[in-house]
């Protein structure tokens, strides 16, 4: 008797870890194979793309001006406006989407708790706070302003100082950031610095602007003597190794690879790429015609041309005058810890920190 | 007598101190995955500058799966005058010609290469489609994947990096629902890519290169000589060739994509035999090798080392467990005492219980299919069963090295069922 039951017991014991596996099973939960995003593409300006798509469908048959609730990812008060001035909106707390035909103007210290949607040119007071905006023209953002998700616009943006620009700010021209702004992520043709050769705003400015992008180009021209990217040293042919540092006025035609640290001295000129298990030093007036990666941090001294992208698992500073990327060849700075970015640096393309960003 | 006793003791520690290793590796890269920091992939990187792309597909009478994935590559976010699609129909005796044919007249970038002399399986596929290719980064695909838009550009963009040779993406089940079997090899699969091959990667140990959903450079396969044909894992073949040059393999975990997983046990028999074959083939070809390398660090050739006797793991198990049985029927299991004991009970919770499962246990957290979790038990079945197809790939690859003998490819079946229509 003894033996049956401990046999039973056994057998029970052997069954009970399985019992909520096969619950699992005939209710098939969980069953589904993992959601893979069949059509996720990379776009620096996502949000503002996927956003506008979004409400523009919706808003197909919301002509006149007024307020309509529109069911977006939930059920929205959405409000059409032709144009949205300042004085409606100072010290305002405004609790439902903004779509704005012509103009915005935010005005003063206003609280903007959901996106707007600009087809003009919009101009953001001081210290207001906005969620999201999406803008087809340009955008001026006044001191102080806090943004709490993204901003984009087809054409320029201005910032001033002080403020912080939430997880992303995009543009598809100049993207002209003042001292003391905080980021996550940037893009714009180009991002630029107090300064900066290559200014922002109106048929003079874009008339400078593209002025300054020749001039850009040219001198990373003059420097490399002649290099373009077709021509440059591919990667798997010559590489020197486990150097720790090159000294100043120094010409190396390959690519570098360090198992430690490395430092490069002033007016250096690398025609290759970088790569380092440690830090990275690079001295003033240096160009690099590569990508530069490091595993440590990455610090670009004054007046430096780097051609190629930026990447380092550590941070990533950019002293006054550094430049990355070129009229037409759209580069990334990408920081996992930090990014400081000094006076005068003109950076074509998108930049991003998974730590804090900051323009000094 | 007590010499034949001594040594089966001495075998049972040996069996133990592998256990109690490879508890401890699988147990440092959960806790990386929990709590340590995640290292940054390069999916992030904005470049104008796109890289050629030759996409080859070797096929072998896949008229079941054919046209999904060439439909899929053809709308991949990548410029198409810098990408190029080259189906190699490997031996087909089914409709695979025909299709490939057509979609060849219609789009100008699928250029098709038939073969039916030489060797046939994959490995000497992929060596005539490297010498067609023209492009400067190799992307693999298995004829039955789904690859997604974006996916071409990740894997391309990591080749910036001057030191990357080769890079892997994540591969997901899709017929996920179709029975036990499926589902043990989809929490199996988390666990291999969600914990150990990002752990590899964050550490920055020896990720390995799985042969699909994957690229590597093509000047530099083809200065090392391309595939050898007569290994059946060339992925992991080329994982060790590549390291032990100085190139690096990077883990993709951002880079997903679809795959069908075998659905009956005599399929999956067939794989894992197939893989043990390879893999402990690669192994007594880059043993020394990898201890050599003057360019591998010291964790990189330790993990490269471990990662090379994994196949070896369940022969060296399996021998354990006849050994103990052997030693209890003698009555000589004394030894289990003090800290042999300890070392058992940790070995047993390892490879009886818990090794590959806290992994599997925290992928699925990641991913965020906690219920997946109480499936645990029945990876039980799967441990016994890989355990014996894993020791008979072993013996092959015993008989291959000493007999020379050629090997022969043999394809996985294909399902397509509505878990990949669902996915399309």
């Amino acid at each position: 008797m003894i033996l049956f039951w401990c046999s039973i017991l056994l057998v029970f014991l052997f069954i009970v870890p399985f019992v909520p596996g096969i619950r699992v099973l005939r209710n098939k939960i969980d069953a589904a194979p993992l959601s893979v995003n069949m059509d996720y593409c990379k776009d620096p300006r996502y949000f503002a793309l996927s956003f506008k798509r979004i409400l523009s469908d919706q808003l197909k048959d919301c002509r006149i001006t007024g307020f309509y609730k529109l069911q977006l990812s939930k059920q929205e008060t959405v409000q059409i406006a032709d144009d949205f001035a300042a004085e409606e909106a100072r010290n305002a707390v405004i609790g439902h989407i903004c779509c704005v035909k012509n103009h915005f103007a935010s005005g003063n210290g206003s609280v903007f708790e959901k996106e707007i949607y600009v087809r003009g040119a919009a101009n953001i007071g001081e210290k207001t706070s906005l969620r999201a905006l999406a803008c087809d023209g340009d955008v001026h953002v006044q001191r102080g302003v806090n943004i709490i998700r993204w901003l984009d616009a087809e054409g320029d943006i201005t910032i001033e100082e002080e403020c912080r620009l939430g997880i992303s700010a995009t543009c598809g021209k100049t993207l002209s950031l003042a001292r003391n702004c905080s980021f996550k992520r940037l893009y714009g043709l180009p991002v630029v610095t107090a300064g900066s050769p290559v200014p922002a705003g109106g048929e003079r400015g874009q008339a400078d602007g593209q002025a300054a992008e020749r001039e850009v180009a040219a001198a990373l021209q003059r420097r490399v003597r002649a290099w373009s990217c077709e021509d440059s040293p591919s990667p798997e042919g010559a590489i020197e190794r486990d150097i720790s540092r090159i000294p100043p006025h120094s010409r190396k035609d390959c690519s570098i690879i360090t198992a430690h640290s490395l430092t490069i001295g002033d007016d250096s000129l690398i025609r290759g790429h970088v790569k380092t298990y440690g830090n990275l030093s690079i001295g003033t007036g240096v160009t690099v015609t590569g990508h530069l990666f490091a595993e440590g941090d990455i610090h670009i001294g004054r007046d430096s041309r780097i051609a190629g992208i930026v990447f380092a698992h550590g941070s990533i500073i950019c002293e006054d005058g550094v430049s990355v990327g070129s009229p037409g060849r759209i580069r990334s700075v990408i920081g996992q810890k930090g990014i400081v970015l000094r006076d005068r640096t003109t950076i074509y393309g998108y930049i991003m920190t998974e730590g804090r960003g900051a323009v000094v | 007598m007590e010499m034949a006793v001594l040594v089966l003791k001495a075998y049972l520690l040996f069996t133990i101190t592998i256990m109690v290793i490879y508890a401890l590796r699988h147990y440092i890269f959960t806790v990386n995955r929990l709590y340590g920091q995640q290292r940054m992939y390069y999916h992030d990187i904005v470049n104008s500058e796109l890289k050629t792309v030759s996409v080859l597909i070797p096929m072998h009478n896949e008229e079941k799966v054919a046209a999904h994935i060439l439909e899929q590559l053809l709308k991949v976010d990548y410029a198409m005058e810098k990408m190029e699609i080259i189906p190699i129909n490997d031996f087909s005796g089914d409709a695979t010609r025909e299709i490939l044919d057509g979609y060849a007249a219609k789009y100008p970038a699928v250029k098709p290469v038939h073969r039916y002399t030489g060797d046939r399986g994959k490995p000497a596929a992929l060596n005539e489609g490297i010498e067609k290719a023209t492009g400067e980064i190799i992307i693999v695909f298995d004829a039955d994947y789904l690859p997604p838009r974006g996916i071409i550009k990740e894997i391309a963009v990591c080749f910036n990096d001057p030191e990357v040779g080769a890079v892997m993406g994540r591969v997901i089940p899709v017929n996920t629902q179709a029975n036990l079997l499926t589902r043990l090899l989809d929490i199996e699969r988390s666990g291999g890519y969600q914990v150990d091959q990002q752990a590899r990667y964050n550490l920055r140990l020896m990720p390995q290169y799985g042969g699909t959903v994957g690229g590597f450079r093509k000047s530099v396969v083809v200065s090392l000589g391309c595939f050898d044909p007569k290994v059946l894992a060339e992925d992991t073949e080329l994982t060790y060739r590549l390291s032990v040059n100085g190139w690096k393999v990077l883990y993709a975990n951002r880079a997903e994509c679809y795959e069908e997983v075998p659905e009956s046990w005599n399929v999956r028999a067939r794989q894992i035999r197939r893989w043990s074959r390879g893999h402990n083939c690669v192994l007594f070809k880059y043993f020394f090798p990898l201890l050599m390398s003057p360019r591998l660090s010291f964790r990189e050739k330790a993990d490269g080392l471990l990662l090379l006797f994994i196949y070896c793991v369940p022969v060296i198990l399996l021998l354990g467990f006849l050994d103990s049985l052997v030693l209890f029927f003698l009555g000589n299991m004394e030894i289990f005492a003090g800290i042999f004991f300890l070392l058992f009970l940790g070995a047993y919770n390892t490879f009886g219980n818990f090794a590959p499962f806290y992994q599997v246990g925290t992928a699925c957290l990641l991913d965020g299919t906690p219920q997946r979790i109480l499936l645990l038990p029945f990876l039980i079945f799967n441990f016994f069963f890989n355990m014996w197809h894993i020791a008979l790939g072993f013996l092959d690859a015993l008989v291959d090295i000493v007999t020379w003998r050629k090997t022969k490819w043999h394809k996985t079946e294909r399902y397509r069922n509505e878990g990949a229509e669902r996915a399309l």
